[in-house]
């Protein structure tokens, strides 16, 4: 009795072990490891330790009308992938609002990973509290997912398109309005100053 | 064996009770200057209704007294004697004889009499059978009918009192009120009445109440010096015509989120799930007894949905128009108002060529109800793609008829969205955001009765515009 069950634990941890590899790691392998030359060059100097060298970058918040986007110049820290940029960046999106900002991003969402495809998609892994915790209606949901988005496209050239899955798996949406089963394109139309365009 | 019969009972009970409720009222009004009392029906055939002698006895103060010798009963009526005889349908008052619609007739101590033995008591008391009313001399009640049709300037209100008696128009906001000197009225019900023109129209007791409907702005009553007609006209907005072109036949409306998926909340608790399922209950009521249209729900009571199933019950219907219903919520409070909303096609033009094959087979598919319907099988993931143009028109239109209605739109009023739902839709196909619950104003109005009918006339409007080709393709 007692051996079955650690054979079927040892299973699992095994099972566990290849679902993280094919999940997590291997695109992170197959990913760009060249640093790109899009990524913002707003770099302190050379002399500085890598992890306190910071770069600028545009993140998003809500707007006081609640219909769209601001983005913030925010300092992020610096990161010698573009994988390893799109992370650091997506964690800044996800971390505390700035005093006088709302964020988009229900609390206790944490990246779990990204990483990016040679095609220039990045896929966002959330933990699942983006979902269960969101209050729902259609734009805030559009804003919780373009705040994301567009952090990424807007900062790094290399992105193109974005995916948001939650938990490791693909999902249809977060709040039940908007489509996340493919990546999605940069959202000009989500920000503030280029809402009223056409 | 007791059981099976009971229960064969209850059924053959339930079937009568159902039988007798599509039967209308079961009561008359009967009007006096006293007020208005109701006379039960006991029994009802082809050609009479019957009632209760006791009843009618409690009802005009009548004595009845049994006479034995001649297998009958006497009512005494005032000065008058009526006397009745089981199984006749003569029955003799003041010594004069009356015919009646059907025979007297006794069930244990029960007297059975048709109706119109009220006749025969000689008080000028008048029964009028097809609107179950009795009038008591000396309260008067016409008959009242009133027609609703549409002009170049919006509209008219046409009501006909028989016989014709003095009659005073007053207005209150949304309500006019047409006064009649007379004790009561007997109205006919007004049946296909354009909402928007006249949303209700009742009688409360000489008086005729009518509720304008939301695109009447102004009235003005025509002195027609004839005592048996009222004309009102109702100034307001062109208002599209509520015939039947052809086009639209099926709609589905899709109340959004649903059981285990509440969707957005007000402060005060109010979900989006129950508030969609509301409007779109009332959405259908309106299309249904306006347009006649086939109206069809993806749910109709508190369950959980897939986006999937909502856009193929649109599909495997073959309906001409879809509308998914939510309600908003925003981190900022500030935001208000409603919208609706189109798929944004961008993203998936990319995927579009991989996924959709011109030259897919036809397929034979089992439909409800028996049968089967060939289908092209061209896959729905993405059928929404090329209806995006008719669809953004049928957003437009609705804006217009919601503002037009006094509704509060958001800034972006008519805007688009990568909206799950109506991916696959293949048909003209819009998401409606009723309003923010997240904002104090729009949350309060979104509990009241009369918004919700306002937000639900309106999107009924607007599917009738479409349907005339003033918006859609
Ligand atoms: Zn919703």
């Amino acid at each position: 009795m007692n051996i079955m069950w650690r054979w079927l634990f040892a299973g699992l941890l095994a099972a566990a072990l290849g679902v993280w590899l094919v999940t997590l790691v291997l695109p992170g392998w197959l990913a760009d490891p060249q640093p790109a030359s899009g990524v913002p060059t707003a770099v302190s100097g050379d002399a500085t330790p890598l992890e306190a060298r910071r770069i600028t970058a545009s993140l998003f918040y809500v707007s006081p009308g609640g219909d769209a986007l601001v983005a913030v110049d925010r300092e992020v820290v610096y990161a010698p992938s573009p994988a390893a940029q799109a992370r650091r960046i997506v964690d800044a999106q996800l971390a505390a609002a700035p005093a006088g900002q709302i964020s988009a991003i229900p609390e206790g969402a944490e990246v779990r990973a990204v990483f990016l495809t040679s095609r220039g998609e990045a896929f966002v892994d959330i933990s699942q509290a983006i979902a269960v915790n969101h209050p729902g209606g259609s734009v805030h949901e559009a804003l919780t997912v373009y705040a994301i988005v567009n952090a990424l496209t807007v900062n790094l050239p290399d992105v193109t398109a974005v995916q948001i899955l939650i938990d490791g798996r693909e999902v249809d949406t977060l709040a039940g309005h908007i489509d996340l089963r493919h990546p999605l394109s940069r959202g000009l139309r989500w920000i503030a100053q280029y809402a009223d365009r056409p | 064996m007791a059981r099976p019969l009971t229960i064969a009972g209850l059924l053959i009970s339930l079937a009568w009770a159902a039988h007798a409720r599509m039967q209308g009222p079961v009561s008359y009004r009967v009007i006096t200057t006293d007020g208005v009392q109701a006379l039960i029906v006991h029994a009802s055939s082809g050609s009479t209704d019957i009632v209760t002698l006791d009843a009618v006895a409690r009802l005009f103060g009548l004595l009845v007294r049994d006479d034995t010798r001649a297998g009958g009963v006497v009512v005494v009526s005032g000065n008058d004697r009526v006397i009745l005889t089981a199984g006749q349908s003569t029955v003799s008052s003041g010594g004069r004889l009356v015919s009646l619609s059907g025979p007297v007739t006794r069930a244990g101590t029960t007297w059975l009499v048709p109706v119109d033995f009220l006749r025969a008591l000689n008080r000028g008391i008048e029964v009028r059978r097809g609107s179950r009313v009795v009038v008591v001399a000396p309260a008067t009640a016409p008959r009242v009918t009133a027609r609703v049709e549409r002009t170049s300037s919006g509209g008219r209100l046409v009501v006909t009192l028989d016989p014709g008696v003095a009659t005073r128009v007053t207005r209150e906001g949304p309500r006019v009120t047409i006064r009649a000197q007379a004790t009561a009225l007997d109205l006919e019900p007004l049946a296909g009445a354009p909402g928007d023109l006249v949303a209700g129209l009742r009688t409360d007791g000489p008086s005729l109440v009518v509720d304008l409907g939301s695109a009447v702005t102004n009235i003005r009553t025509e002195d027609t010096r004839d005592p048996t007609r009222v004309v009102i006209e109702l100034v307001g907005t062109p208002a599209p015509v509520f015939d039947r072109p052809p086009g639209i036949q099926t709609v589905v409306i899709d109340p959004g989120h649903g059981g285990d998926e509440p969707g957005a909340r007000s402060a005060d608790g109010l979900l989006e799930k129950h508030l969609t399922l509301a409007v779109a209950q009332r959405v259908k009521a309106l299309l249904e007894a306006r347009l006649g249209l086939r109206v069809v729900l993806t749910r109709d009571e508190d369950t959980s949905v897939p986006s999937d199933r909502r856009a193929a019950l649109a599909n495997n219907n073959k309906a001409d128009l879809f509308i998914s219903l939510h309600a908003n919520g925003s981190p900022s409070a500030a935001l208000r108002g409603a919208q609706a909303l189109g798929l944004d096609v961008s993203d998936y033009a990319g995927l579009d060529a991989g996924v959709r094959r011109q030259d897919a087979p036809a397929l034979a598919l089992p439909i409800a109800g028996g049968g089967t319907r060939v289908i092209d099988a061209v896959p729905w993931a993405l059928a929404q793609l090329p209806m995006a143009a008719a669809s953004s028109a049928f957003a437009t239109t609705v804006v217009r008829r919601l503002s037009e209605a006094g509704v509060v739109m958001q800034t972006r009023a008519v805007d688009v969205a990568p909206l799950r739902v109506l991916v696959g839709a293949a048909m003209p196909a819009i998401l409606i955001e009723l309003g923010v619950l997240t904002n104090p104003e729009d949350a309060r109005a979104l509990t009241d009765p009369a918004h919700i009918e306002r937000l639900a006339d309106a999107i009924a409007i607007a599917v009738a515009d479409v349907r005339l080709g003033a918006g859609g393709q």
